[in-house]
């Protein structure tokens, strides 16, 4: 059994035509004869029609078909089968329409590039306001712990399913939070998240009391809610899970958590701020890139709170010449808008990777602009310029002290981090080499 | 001699090890199976007899004075595993010996099963079986058993008629007694054609592509009748032939029991694909296959003198090693298994890659099961296929997105990337690249998917709200879809109706429960796929070790907790 194509001369609508033509097929129950149809589009009135049968040698159209189709105005050759290759002599390639009779109709699925895995800003964003959002990340946190681990690009899914952003920026922003809070970990390159260990945080103003961290789903909260009283605040302008903090001491919680699963953490923020390295040890922990070919890439430079086109950076003979600060790179010949943010080091000569607020912080540090912070006592709250947050490991330090996200302060340009003892502000200053303000 | 409960419980542990979640569990009980399950589960024992102290087993607990009395399906064991295995192994055994020239003769079923539990002769069902759906409960309580374990059952029910009941047995003995050794036949006979070392997609289009001309008709109705669900399964037991197969046809290697022992001492790998947005690279990984039931112990490779372990991940897949080419045809030794001495990529020029089905938006192509009718996938192939797949194309059999893209670091390779059959039509075309040709050409006619939605972390299970949408793609123009509980089959259905291909149905309404979905064509199940919806209340937290964290100095951090001094050997990860 070989395919040949009969072919006609047809005239009119070549829609109403291949219409036609199908109708014709379906009604005569020749669809499993008949596998398709090729139609002559861009062409004018006239134009040909090409009928592929699979036929053995001497074989015309199958049943009455040829006949129907002549009384409907198009008369195919039945004499002089064409092969397959013979159609190519006669229309460009380019110009034939395909008809499938029992095909299925090919779908593009494009997958959606996951973007730099380190580009979690975390600008503000209208829905923040929305009261439901509170709900919103409650589900996904729920949904996280009991999935456990996974890409990226599934955390992401979850994100627009549950309504908790709909772009990857937004859903970027809520994985930071998440892990600011302290109820996801990413993997070092970004690829992965994991849900981490339910724990008992303590706060830092007051180690008496301490509130839950990592996974935690409706039956682990009713679970711990047989023994004590569990209290629930919602996060600044509703901007990540509820915060869920036990009534009862945290001296008289049994060791052990009384079988449910939940570890005793301690006062996580101090000891985090205690083994924090200082600003260079964290610049050196970050992942080097050698042997970046930048001439494949359009560069940017951040300056004065934007990224500006850059065309005094280059490369001779191995060394690169350009200021020290951050920088994003688009590969010229990528067609998804992917872009990177590095961190260009140079007097290292290296190119470095991180979170996108640290690599800020590091071109914020390095530049001429004065890095601020304000403790104030009576509040016991850390104030710091949105434009200077912090890089991610040391702003955990501060949102684990309360396991509050940050809030606005009176003038929306500040950030405001409850339940921060002086103390811990101090090290953690001294650490990113700020000088503190004290009010 | 083991007791009735050891073989129900080695038989439950034989064919659910290393069964990934969501695959679907066979309880396939034949003399190869029952040979390995006695040197796996009773090494100490000196059973001369495998197949015999099975059976003895079986009638001792089941069958008293010419009569047969089931398991009670209220018992299970320690582990909850049902008593009744081992009772519905002894039923597939029958199957498994039924003469594959008679292929749904009830007596001929029967007539094997008074066999197996030693009852007098006599046509039709033994004492103990009447009416025809006693042992019915026993299959719904092995399913319930499935399911709970996160796994897909695969006994059903035949059309109305003379076989409803006895094809529960008969959907778990895939090839019979008599076709395995005509399939040998067969790959004795292919060997200049195949060789000895093709791998499963090479097995899989060849016996499809060939099964009509077979002799005998239970392996031609087989094909002929294989539904998208039972397509992996097929291959499996055809691929476990081939694998044992004694090419010299030696008469002092007859054994099969031997034979089946020797089946196993290669790993058969593939290619993981990985894209590196940060330099717009893509490098080809060595990817081993894991085939349930083979791996025993902890395995390495031997590369460069240097021994690489062969680790698992989550859904039970092995973990990409090394950079290799496309073009295969390597072999490295492997340790750690009796069973294993080496891991083989074979020798390919072009390679089908699909996503994994459990994350299909991360973008990572990898040799896993063949592309079910309407599924995406990549096509990595040399550059002089190129004329094939356009013919194809032309012919409105297959179609791509963009052109075709050439990769820099694999000279002469280039990929397909968004690959679609669409059309069953295939016959009048003369292929120019046969092996491409068979492979890509469809064996089954319908096809479920689940799109979209949110999945938990067992396979096949969403949560209640955000089910995915149903899809359908026939090659037939339209189908029936029927969905059911799965346990409860005698329930009306939760829905049936009629639909036409290339649409989707929306399942927000399901509660929680699991579900049997069946793509029906001309009568005929043509595809079945289990669904199980969790409700939010009933999420529970992952109990796994994660190993993501922060390192900070030689402490990590792990979300809000701080865990001392790292390890060495925890460093390594």
């Amino acid at each position: 059994m070989e395919r040949r194509y009969f072919y006609a001369r047809a005239v009119g609508n070549p829609q109403y035509v291949l219409n036609d033509i199908v109708s014709a097929v379906e009604n005569e129950e020749l669809a499993s004869q008949i596998p398709l149809v090729k139609l002559e589009r861009k062409a004018g009135r006239e134009f040909y029609v090409f009928l592929a049968v699979d036929v053995e040698e001497g074989d015309g159209i199958p049943g009455d078909l040829g006949r129907i189709l002549q009384y409907r105005g198009v008369s195919f050759d039945e004499a002089n089968p064409l092969r397959p290759a013979d159609i190519k002599s006669m229309v460009q390639r380019q110009d034939i329409e395909i008809h499938g009779f029992n095909a299925l109709k090919y779908r593009r699925n494009r997958i959606e590039d996951p973007g730099d895995p380190f580009e979690s800003s975390d600008a503000w964003n209208p829905r923040d306001a929305l009261p439901e959002n509170s709900a919103y990340y409650d589900r996904l946190l729920h949904w996280l712990s009991a999935y456990g681990e996974g890409s990226w690009e599934v955390f992401l899914k979850a994100c627009q399913t549950l309504r908790v952003g709909n772009t990857k920026y937004e859903a970027r922003s809520a994985l930071r939070r998440l892990i600011l809070l302290g109820h996801i970990e990413s993997s070092a390159d970004g690829s992965r998240w994991a849900a981490s260990t339910p724990c008992l945080v303590r706060l830092a103003n007051d180690s008496n009391y301490g509130y839950l961290s990592g996974r935690r789903t409706s039956r682990l909260l009713e679970r711990i809610g047989d023994y004590w009283s569990l209290q629930e605040t919602r996060q600044s302008h509703f901007s990540g899970p509820t915060r869920v903090v036990l009534e009862s001491r945290v001296s008289d919680i049994p060791e052990g958590g009384a079988g449910i699963g939940v570890v005793d953490a301690g006062i996580t923020s101090i000891r985090l701020a205690e083994l924090l390295p200082e600003l260079n040890g964290w610049k050196d922990s970050l992942q080097s890139i050698s042997n970046l070919d930048i001439t494949s890439f359009d560069i940017e430079k951040w300056q004065k709170g934007t990224f500006q086109l850059c065309n005094t950076m280059f490369n001779r003979d191995g060394v690169y010449y350009g200021e020290r600060g951050m920088y994003r790179l688009k590969r010229r010949a990528d067609t998804s808008g992917r872009t990177m943010t590095l961190f260009f080091d140079e007097p290292a000569q290296r190119w470095l990777r991180g979170d996108w607020y640290g690599l800020r912080f590091l071109s914020v540090h390095h530049g001429k602009e004065k890095v601020e912070c304000v403790h104030n006592s009576e509040a016991e709250e850390l104030l710091i310029l949105e434009s200077q947050r912090w890089p991610l490991l040391y702003e955990k330090a501060l949102t684990l002290a309360s396991g509050m996200l940050p809030g606005r302060a009176a003038n929306s340009n500040w950030l405001s981090y409850p339940c921060i003892p002086l103390s811990l502000a101090r090290m953690l200053c001294e650490k990113l080499s700020l000088s503190l303000s004290e009010e | 001699m083991a007791s009735y409960s050891e073989w129900n419980e080695s038989l439950a542990r034989y064919f659910s090890d290393g069964l990934a979640t969501g695959e679907a569990f066979y309880l396939s009980v034949n003399e190869d199976a029952l040979n390995r399950i006695s040197r796996l589960f009773f090494p100490g024992e000196s059973m001369q007899d495998p197949v015999r102290d099975f059976e003895l087993a079986v009638r001792s607990e089941c069958v008293r004075d010419g009569r047969v009395f089931l398991p009670v399906t209220e018992h299970f064991s320690r582990d909850c595993i049902p008593a009744c295995i081992a009772f519905l192994g002894a039923m597939v055994l029958a199957a498994y010996r039924m003469s594959p020239e008679f292929d749904i003769d009830e007596r001929n079923y029967f007539t094997r099963l008074r066999e197996v539990l030693d009852l007098p002769g006599g046509s039709g069902r033994p004492p103990g079986l009447s009416p025809a759906s006693t042992e019915e409960p026993l299959w719904i309580a092995l399913n319930g058993w499935i399911l709970r374990n996160g796994w897909q059952p695969s006994a059903e029910r035949g059309p109305e008629g003379p076989t409803k009941y006895t094809n529960l047995p008969m959907s778990q003995s895939l090839l019979r007694e008599g076709d395995k050794g005509k399939l040998e036949k067969q790959f004795r006979e292919a060997e200049n054609e195949l060789g000895r070392d093709a791998d499963w997609e090479r097995i899989a289009s060849w016996f499809f592509n060939r099964a009509e001309s077979f002799s005998t008709s239970h392996i031609r109705t087989l094909a002929r009748e294989a539904s998208a669900d039972r397509y992996s399964a097929i291959v499996d037991a055809v691929y476990d032939v081939y694998t044992a197969t004694d090419w010299e046809e030696s008469p002092s290697s007859q054994d099969r029991g031997v034979r089946v022992e020797l089946q196993s001492k290669r790993l058969m790998a593939g290619l993981y694909r990985e894209f590196d947005p940060l330099f717009g690279t893509i490098a080809y990984y060595l990817y081993p296959r894991a085939r349930h039931k083979i791996v025993q112990a902890e395995l390495h490779v031997l590369r460069d003198g240097k021994l690489e372990p062969l680790r698992q991940s989550r859904d039970g897949q092995f973990r990409p090693l090394w950079p290799v080419s496309p073009a295969g045809g390597k072999a490295y030794l492997v340790s750690g298994d009796p069973l294993i001495s080496e891991l083989r990529i074979p020798a390919r020029d072009f390679w089908i890659l699909t996503s994994s089905r459990e994350d299909d938006a991360s973008g990572v192509f990898a040799s896993r099961d063949s592309p079910r009718l309407g599924e995406m996938f990549l096509l990595l192939c040399r550059e002089e296929y190129l004329g094939q797949l356009e013919i194809l194309r032309d012919e409105g059999l297959l179609d791509w997105d963009s052109d075709p893209v050439e990769l820099p670091d694999y000279k002469g390779w280039v990929e397909f990337r968004e690959c679609q059959v669409l059309s069953s039509h295939w016959d009048g075309i003369i292929p120019q690249r046969p092996g491409l040709f068979d492979e890509l050409r469809p064996q089954i006619r319908a096809s479920l998917s689940f799109r979209g939605g949110l999945r938990a972390k067992e396979r096949s299970t969403w949560i209640e709200g955000h089910l995915p949408e149903l899809w359908v793609s026939s090659l037939s123009g339209s189908c029936q879809v029927r969905i059911t509980n799965a346990l409860r089959l005698d329930d009306e259905p939760t829905m049936e109706k009629s639909i036409s291909t290339n649409t989707s149905i929306q399942l927000d309404n399901l509660a929680a429960g699991t579900y049997r979905f069946e793509a029906i064509d001309r009568g005929r199940t043509v595809d079945s796929r289990y669904l199980s919806v969790l409700s939010w209340e009933s999420l529970e937290p992952s109990d796994e070790t994660i190993d993501i964290g922060t390192e900070i100095g030689d402490h990590r951090l792990h979300g809000g907790l701080i865990v001392g001094r790292v390890r060495a050997s925890d460093s390594q990860d």
